[in-house]
């Protein structure tokens, strides 16, 4: 039997050093939205402005959008936003079928502009995506 | 991975709807463009496609997000249009979408164009008199 997909998890826990948002669906392209939305809300708490939400919400997506091509029915795919003051890391993570991600095509290139500090590397089976993205420090 | 089963939850809302008026057609798209939602817009660009318009006209105006899916879509749309000596263009207003054309230099690979209209007056004036719809020569 076909099973619809499932927001499993998601957690909003208040740290000493900011805030944790982890967020973990089914590993289907139709879900991808729901992390580019929890973003771009999270973002927006922040101050960050229209353009570098806009840079946000294109990161999660294209790194979620990288993942996905390796995962199969029933993984699930783990966003992890930590937010700084001035600044979002994401940790985006899903099982890795694969020996290595497709870092090539459009979707790396974009990534690599909309988004700094990005690392790749395979964790206990998963391959996860680090990235992070700042916001603009502010002309008084 | 691009289609589930029934039963997703429709996280991501796109519309597409092709529009013909003679040897012009326009694909207007409404909503969010990602590995999902890409696939409708292949499928209208297909519907676009019969028969293969002089000037096909791709108005994202109401779009609010484009992927690097979502523009690879597009590519592969122009480039058969291309093939047969006829047109696609861009119609684009939305900062998120112009900045991934941007990023990847696609805002120069695909004419863009405030309107449709503007796009048809263009293209047609540009379109050589009299030659048949897809019997044209591109040696490039």
């Amino acid at each position: 039997m076909a099973s619809s997909p499932t927001l499993r998890n998601g957690v909003m826990e208040e740290k000493s050093t900011g805030t944790s948002v982890i967020i973990e669906i089914d590993a289907q392209s139709s879900l991808v939205a729901v992390l580019r939305a929890a973003a771009s809300t999270l973002a927006t708490r922040l101050e960050f402005t229209l353009d570098e939400i806009d840079d946000l919400r294109i990161a999660v997506d294209e790194a979620a959008s990288l993942l996905l091509q390796q995962t199969q029915k029933g993984d699930t795919l783990r966003c992890n936003l930590d937010l700084q003051d001035k600044v979002i890391h994401c940790r985006l993570s899903a099982p890795s079928n694969e020996a290595d991600l497709a870092l090539e095509g459009f979707g790396w290139v974009v990534l690599n502009v909309v988004a700094d500090d990005i690392t790749v590397s395979q964790v206990d089976g998963r391959s996860e995506i680090r990235l992070t993205t700042k916001r603009a420090v502010m002309q008084d | 991975m691009s289609r589930e089963e029934p039963g997703y939850p429709r996280a991501v809302d796109l519309r597409a709807a092709v529009d013909r008026d003679g040897p012009h057609v326009v694909v207007s798209t409404a909503g969010e463009i990602d590995l999902w939602s890409a696939d409708l817009l292949r499928e209208a660009l297909h519907d676009a496609d019969q028969p293969n318009p002089d000037v096909l006209v791709v108005d994202l105006r109401e779009a609010t997000f484009l992927d690097s899916t979502g523009l690879g879509v597009l590519a592969g749309a122009l480039r058969r249009q291309r093939e047969r000596g006829n047109y696609l263009a861009l119609v684009v207003s939305q900062g998120s979408i112009s900045k991934v054309l941007a990023i990847t230099g696609m805002d120069r690979v695909f004419p863009i164009f405030d309107t449709p209209e503007d796009a048809w007056k263009s293209l047609s004036e540009d379109q050589p008199s009299g030659a048949p719809n897809g019997q044209q020569s591109d040696s490039a």
